[in-house]
């Protein structure tokens, strides 16, 4: 796309003479028939001006409504002449069609709930609105989303102000920095020529609202009681009569200020005239006193309103009032049953097994981990949820550190055992041992520390024995010479009688005696000995 | 009356297209001559243009050309768009090298009028310095953007560094912030210069033609 200023440039007229031609033709019929149009035209101009202003006064009338709604909805009534008024003030000083301001208004007022902040803010959605050139409808928009706490909208509108700050959503200081940076942008516009332009317009649509207001009273008291039709009828006439009114003027008008000099002076005096003729006073005053009455009426029923509304409020406070002792004794019983609740549970802990248990564990002589569960059991069981917190998570440390050393202990490399291999080594020994054992078997005994040694005697080793233990020779001569003396040898057989011990035929009855009288000599203190290598009584 | 025949007869140029193909065919020196001047008028337009390019957009750092070739992220080129190109990045050099300015006759308008000395401002992205915003200053109001302000917030970045519009006409559309701001900011300087150097021309080659046709010429 290339952009281009033509210095100099010229006309073409390639294919447009034709149309030229065509044009004239068309443009002499056309006179002939503007010609034959111009009084209907003209009829048409003053019908199209008066609708205009019956459909400014309705549209103001409608937007009045809507605002006088809101505030009877919001208990707010009384505030609607002061509001209607200030608007229309804001609407002259603003250069904005009150039209406009109102649902501005309204809006504002739904956001903030209260119409002076509502009329305050709709002040500086103007200035801002033409300190950014951004539309006012906008600008009111973002900041009744920022009154409900959505500063997207003001953020969305460049206003130079701080994301951070804005997020605040503080608006009491977001106004008052949009003030400061925006104050005067209004009055500087209104300073400009399409400032004052858009003034002049909006003054010229509260003229059209005025007389379409004057239009609608005038056609409501020509028809009387006939209602709309009636009023149409007369507005067709209105029209007419009107219409023929201005033409006979302009062309009164026209001759004069042609052919008379003083003719400014004249139409003056004339305007004048008809002003007296039409009482455009009298029909200001109607006007006015018709706004005074629709005030007055708003005015009777806002006061109705606010007797109701007092009315309520009252029912509403004695409501409260009682709500709240209810309330009291509501909160007074509850924390009687609590405190009682509290003591029975004192009293139900001095029984409570599961906790005595824990204490008494907790007497023991027990690990730190130990503790640390008990605790934690009783912290659950007292329901102290922050002391069960803090256990829990010291416990939870105490076996990640515990499990931590477990794993570090799985983690030491196997010890060398040094009895391993001992179970085979003794397995051998004791072979060993058993066959030394069986080979000393065969062996002759070695003599004891003492001399004495146990000897197996035979016949052919008795001599060599005896000869090698000179203590069992000197027993073996004194048994030998006892023998001798007693000729033992010689004698054969030997008879022993023992008295009273019954016959004693066989060698068992001989040894049952001699272990009786054993028997009967121990037990009787006597003593007696035996000779441990022959094995004989002494 | 033909060409061949004005030739031998006194010429009274008329029209402005006339007096140049007259010129160009009967007197290009003089043509030449005339051109030399209204391209050095017009290059003072062109050049105080050139001085209102910035090296860069404040708060549109992004957008600033890095030399790396850019890619479309629209959809790619279909019969009915067979000329979509990607959305230039801003470069200062392309901006300034787009503003020139064109002493050939141009295409007849809608209007049927024809431009015959023209300053142009050439390049998309210059295009986009001098236009942006100038449509719908709050971005488009029909726009399905996930982020509906971006366009708001290009021209007031834009506008914040080069200024606002100046206007020539009554139009909207006839505004702008490079071309047309040092155009205006002329106050018709360069237009009365052009104009002087056409008239020039002209008595030149009327004079030329008569004292030829008197047989007073060289």
């Amino acid at each position: 796309m290339t952009i281009g200023i033509d210095i100099v440039s010229e006309y073409k007229d390639k294919g447009a003479k034709l149309a030229e031609s065509s044009l004239n033709k068309l443009t002499k019929t056309t006179k002939n028939l503007a010609l034959a149009l111009g009084l209907a035209l003209s009829v048409n101009k003053i019908v199209a001006f008066g609708r205009a202003s019956v459909k400014e006064f309705t549209d103001s009338e409608r937007a009045a409504a809507a605002l006088q709604n809101t505030l009877k909805n919001t208990g707010n009534l009384m505030a609607f002449p002061d509001t209607e008024a200030g608007l229309k003030n804001l609407s002259k000083l603003s250069g904005i069609a009150d039209d406009s301001l109102i649902p501005s208004f309204t809006q504002l007022f739904r956001a903030t709930g209260n119409a002076k902040q509502a009329m305050d803010s709709l002040n500086l959605a103007i200035e801002v609105s033409r300190g950014t050139g951004n539309e006012l409808n906008q600008v009111v928009d973002a900041l009744s989303k920022g009154y409900a706490g959505n500063t997207r909208g003001l953020a969305g509108l460049n206003l130079g102000l701080n994301k951070a700050y804005l997020a605040t959503g503080d608006m009491v200081g977001i106004s008052a920095e949009l003030n400061k940076q925006f104050s005067g942008s209004s009055a500087a516009y209104l300073d400009t020529y399409a400032g004052k332009i858009e003034v002049l317009n909006n003054q010229w649509n509260d003229t059209k609202q005025i007389v379409g207001q004057g239009l609608v009273m005038a056609f409501q008291e020509a028809t009387g009681n006939r209602g709309v039709g009636g009023m149409t009828d007369a507005m067709e006439k209105f029209g007419y009569i009107v219409d023929a009114i201005l033409i006979k003027t302009g062309t009164l008008i026209n001759t004069l200020t042609n052919n008379v000099p003083f003719i400014s002076d004249l139409l003056k005096r004339v305007v004048d005239g008809w002003a007296y003729i039409l009482d455009v006073k009298g029909t200001e005053l109607k006007i006015q006193n018709e706004i005074w009455k629709a005030n007055t009426k708003t005015w009777e029923m806002a006061q109705k309103t606010a007797d109701d509304q007092a009315k309520r409020n009252k029912e509403y406070l004695a409501f409260l009032a009682k709500q709240k002792k209810l309330t009291d004794a509501a909160a007074l019983a509850a924390k009687k049953k609590a405190a009682e609740e509290a003591a029975l549970k004192k009293a139900a802990s001095m029984f409570d097994i599961d906790k005595i248990q824990i204490i008494a564990a907790l007497q023991r002589n027990i690990t730190d981990d130990e503790k640390l569960r008990l605790q934690l059991q009783m912290a659950i069981l007292q329901e102290n949820g922050s002391e069960a917190e803090r256990l829990a998570k010291q416990l939870a440390e105490s076996q990640l550190q515990t499990t931590n050393l477990a794993l570090a202990i799985s983690r030491i490399p196997r010890a060398l055992n040094p009895f391993e291999g001992w179970g085979s080594e003794i397995d051998n020994l004791l072979a060993k041992m058993i066959q030394m054992y069986a080979m000393l078997q065969f062996k002759t005994p070695l003599p004891t520390q003492q001399g004495t040694v146990k000897a197996q005697i035979t016949q052919q080793n008795a001599a060599s024995v005896l000869a090698n233990a000179p203590v069992a020779l000197n027993e073996y001569q004194a048994i030998t010479g006892e023998m001798s003396y007693l000729g033992v040898r010689n004698m054969g057989s030997l008879n022993i009688t023992i008295n009273n011990a019954g016959n004693v035929v066989s060698d068992d009855d001989l040894a049952t005696q001699i272990r009786n009288g054993l028997l009967n000599s121990n037990l009787s203190g006597s003593p007696s000995a035996i000779g441990r290598l022959l094995g004989a009584f002494q | 009356m033909t060409k061949r025949n004005r030739l031998k007869m006194p010429v009274q140029v008329k029209g402005l297209i006339e007096t140049r193909k007259a010129l160009k065919k009967l007197a290009p020196d003089l043509y030449e001559q005339m051109n030399k001047e209204i391209r050095v008028a017009l290059k003072t337009i062109t050049d105080d243009a050139k001085t209102k390019v910035q090296p860069s957009i404040r708060g549109l750092e992004n957008w600033q050309d890095q030399g790396k070739p850019v890619v479309s992220r629209t959809k790619a080129k279909t019969m009915m768009a067979p000329n979509l190109r990607a959305f230039p990045k801003y470069n200062p050099l392309i901006v300034k090298k787009g503003l020139t300015y064109s002493v050939a006759q141009g295409k007849r308008n809608k209007a049927g009028f024809v431009g015959l000395y023209r300053l142009l401002n050439k390049s998309a992205v210059g295009a986009i310095i001098e236009t942006a915003g100038r449509k719908n200053w709050g971005g488009d109001p029909q726009s399905q953007s996930n982020n509906p302000n971006a366009g708001a917030h290009f021209n007031q970045r834009i506008q914040g560094t080069y200024g606002g519009f100046k206007q020539i006409g009554n139009s909207r559309m006839d505004k702008g912030r490079l071309l047309f701001k040092s155009y205006v900011d002329d106050q018709g300087k360069v237009q009365d210069a052009v104009f002087a150097a056409i008239r020039k021309a002209e008595h030149l080659f009327e004079t030329t033609t008569k004292n030829d046709r008197f047989g007073l010429a060289a």
